[in-house]
């Protein structure tokens, strides 16, 4: 079809990317931004008790067992999740399990009875009721999910094919600049025309090229069974149960005996799961609590990534104390395989320093992508300004590079300004989110001219800075006190909001320059 | 440990980036001679395999591998911002 | 960029050989490389999981392939080569392995 290879392959890196580049923009920044979800969510709920951490492990598990037994002495199974360096929550579950029901080591299954949570604040020892929001977990969802989509396999799909599309645009990426990939890559001309474009588009991809892989290949990783069911199909003459209870086996289950009798310290077990793990304890859950069957398991703070997933979680026998072996079967090497690739995209194993690596890579991408779907209008601007076709790319790269991130910040707003006991509140927030988005798209639709970027990037500078502003207004969780009582996380948040309407200004006011140029 | 080996990355990317015209023309105000681009090649990716080696070493294999990705990244990052910044000085006077 | 499109029509026909066609070959491939990797010793659990997981790398490379061969006679030609080829192994290899 093409001439050269490359060229062909130079095609097909325009359009493959082009057709859902949009998409992939809003995949990679809500998935960027759920490297930081439980920070997000907890200042989403500024009702939460500040500075739990001053308290010790010890005290903390003293406070969620006396309030489980308090209030759910009956109760088969317990769960307790306790604060750590990324959450300043404790919080206690517990479930009703149907009698005939067993549940597994891990804690799964079991008849899912009514499951309730309290989260507790240690200094006063009582309940906390947080506003109801969907948090920085909507937003990581929404990045696989796609809010609206409710089918979760039409989502999965929707979103494989723009990861497809991804995978194949930086392999194709790849073979165009294979030769000059060096001499591109320190080459950052900082004019203002094509070059200064193509340069920041190669600038980061190649800055992040590992990551932009991985985080390709893992993402479709997550759904390899949804994506290809065919190949497990022949494979297992079309019994899909067999090959799922094969590639996935499932955990021991712990039947309930019936004899009653109590649980042994729980400190000790908590000492001893310490000194395994040698770091802290994350969650603690009793199965088959007051029964002669019990089992309490202990998962620590940072979980690891290469080694079985076994060894993230450590069981004592209820009754003894004493530590107990998992007996459940091993996963097959190849789903240990698929389980070291979405761990790497989740990034559960990374300490603070290493998120923030991936946050800053994710930024590079959301960039790469958005430098990509600029260039495509900066090369076509001269010939054909005035077709429908480029005027709707013109369009909607204002849409989504300038609007999605106004969408967010209108998604922090909502947050904070819907009144506390609405109905569907955490729906209501994502609603006002998409909304917002929905109201700059016919704004730039109808106005229709390039000047909509600066008009967007100053109104998303001015909703982010004033963010933490309003706290002191709102919430009452501002700057002063959350400095003052030592929670880095909220102050974290805080500056970040602020900076990112910085930023905001800054760009708004360097393409303003450019445009009246 | 953290800072010893982005370090030894940083110089290692700073060799190679020697290599190219374009930030050699903007740090000496002369066209690489050519002369030593063997030299850089060794040192610069000798200095990144070493990065690696000492990223195993600390990390273990898998989030030694990992990290020194995000070591090059982060190291990458800083120097193409500094080359671009020291570029956009000499334009100015 | 007006592209060498012939017209729009090889142009569609091109794609949806790429998207449809390629992720039956895609299927067909790693059904014959994992059926290969049995008979050399590996358990069927492990071969459809990690030829699962390559999956999309040759995805990606037959779709590269379907974009990068100049006429549509020769690519139709090969795909159907290539297809027999695989069917021929699978079937073989089952009847091997019963």
């Amino acid at each position: 079809m093409k001439d050269t290879f490359t060229k062909s392959m130079s095609w097909l890196h325009t359009w493959a990317s082009l057709l859902l580049g949009w998409l992939l923009f809003f995949i990679f920044l809500t998935g960027t931004l759920g490297y930081f979800q439980k920070e997000i969510t907890q200042w989403m709920k500024p009702e939460l008790p500040i500075s739990v951490n001053k308290f010790t492990q010890q005290e903390l598990v003293q406070i969620a067992m006396n309030h489980l037994k308090k209030e759910a002495p009956s109760s088969k199974k317990w769960l307790i999740k306790l604060p750590n360096s990324r959450e300043n929550i404790l919080s206690v579950t517990w479930s009703h399990v149907r009698k005939d029901k067993a549940t597994a080591m891990g804690g799964h299954g079991g008849g899912r009875g009514k499951r309730t949570t309290h989260i507790i604040n240690p200094h006063t020892k009582e309940i906390v009721k947080p506003r109801r929001t969907g948090g920085g977990g909507l937003l990581y969802r929404m990045h696989y999910r796609l809010h609206y989509v409710n089918a979760r396999t039409v989502g999965r799909y929707i979103v494989g094919i723009a990861s497809m599309l991804m995978l194949i645009g930086l392999i194709t990426g790849i073979i165009i600049h294979l030769r000059k990939i060096l001499k591109d890559f320190f080459t950052f001309r900082q004019d203002r025309n094509l070059h200064s474009w193509l340069d920041g588009h190669i600038f980061t991809s190649v800055l992040a090229l590992p990551f932009h892989l991985m985080i390709t290949y893992s993402g479709l990783a997550f759904f390899v069974f949804t994506y290809m069911p065919l190949t497990a199909l022949a494979n297992y003459d079309g019994d899909m149960r067999n090959y799922i209870q094969e590639a996935f086996p499932r955990e021991k289950a712990i039947k309930i005996q019936g004899i009653k009798e109590p649980l042994a310290s729980i400190e000790q077990m908590r000492k001893n799961a310490e000194a395994y793990f040698g770091s802290p304890i994350k969650s603690i859950s009793i199965i088959n609590q007051g029964d002669s069957s019990a089992i309490v398991n202990f998962t620590r703070e940072n979980s690891t990534l290469f080694s079985s997933e076994k060894a993230d979680k450590v069981y004592f026998s209820g009754i003894d104390g004493k530590m107990i072996e998992n007996q459940s079967p091993n996963r097959p090497k190849a789903t240990r395989a698929r389980d070291i690739l979405t761990g790497l995209h989740r990034g559960d194993f990374a300490n603070i320093y290493a998120r923030w690596l991936y946050f800053l890579s994710g930024v590079l991408g959301t960039f790469m992508i958005a430098t990509g779907l600029v260039i495509w209008t900066k090369k076509r601007e001269a010939k054909q300004k005035d077709t429908l076709g480029f005027k709707l790319v013109d369009n909607l790269n204002m849409v989504t590079i300038a609007g999605l991130p106004i969408a967010v910040a209108v998604y922090f707003w909502a947050n904070r300004l819907i009144p506390i006991d609405v109905p569907k509140r955490a729906m209501q927030e994502a609603d006002a989110m998409f909304i917002a988005w929905l109201a700059v798209s016919v704004f730039v639709f109808s106005v229709n001219s390039r000047k909509m970027w600066v008009v967007l990037f100053y109104l998303s500078a001015t909703l982010y800075a004033l963010l933490p502003i309003s706290n002191f207004f709102l919430t009452g969780r501002h700057l002063a006190i959350t400095i003052a009582q030592g929670d880095w996380t909220l102050v974290w948040m805080d500056l970040m909001l602020f900076f990112t309407g910085l930023a905001f200004w800054y760009t708004g006011h360097k393409v303003q320059k450019k445009i009246s140029s | 440990m953290s800072i010893f080996i982005s370090g030894i990355i940083l110089l290692g990317l700073f060799f190679l980036s020697l290599i190219l015209s374009y930030p050699y023309k903007r740090l000496f105000g002369v066209k690489p001679s050519g002369k030593y681009t063997v030299y850089l090649h060794l040192l610069g990716w000798g200095m990144l395999v070493v990065g690696m080696i000492l990223s195993i070493k600390t990390y273990g294999v898998g989030i030694g591998i990992t990290y020194w990705f995000g070591y090059i990244t982060l190291m990458a990052f800083l120097l193409v911002i500094g080359l671009s910044y020291k570029t956009k000085k000499e334009k100015k006077c | 960029m007006s592209i060498t499109l012939g017209n729009k029509w090889l142009m569609s026909i091109r794609v949806l050989t790429a998207v449809i066609i390629g992720y039956g070959l895609t299927v067909l491939y790693t059904v014959a490389i994992s059926k290969t990797l049995m008979i050399l010793g590996l358990t069927k659990v492990n071969a459809t999981v990690s030829m699962q997981l390559l999956s999309f790398l040759i995805y990606s490379i037959v779709v590269m392939w379907v974009f990068s061969v100049a006429s549509l006679r020769k690519l139709w030609l090969h795909i159907t080569y290539s297809m027999i080829i695989s069917l021929v192994l699978i079937y073989l290899i089952n009847m091997g392995l019963q």
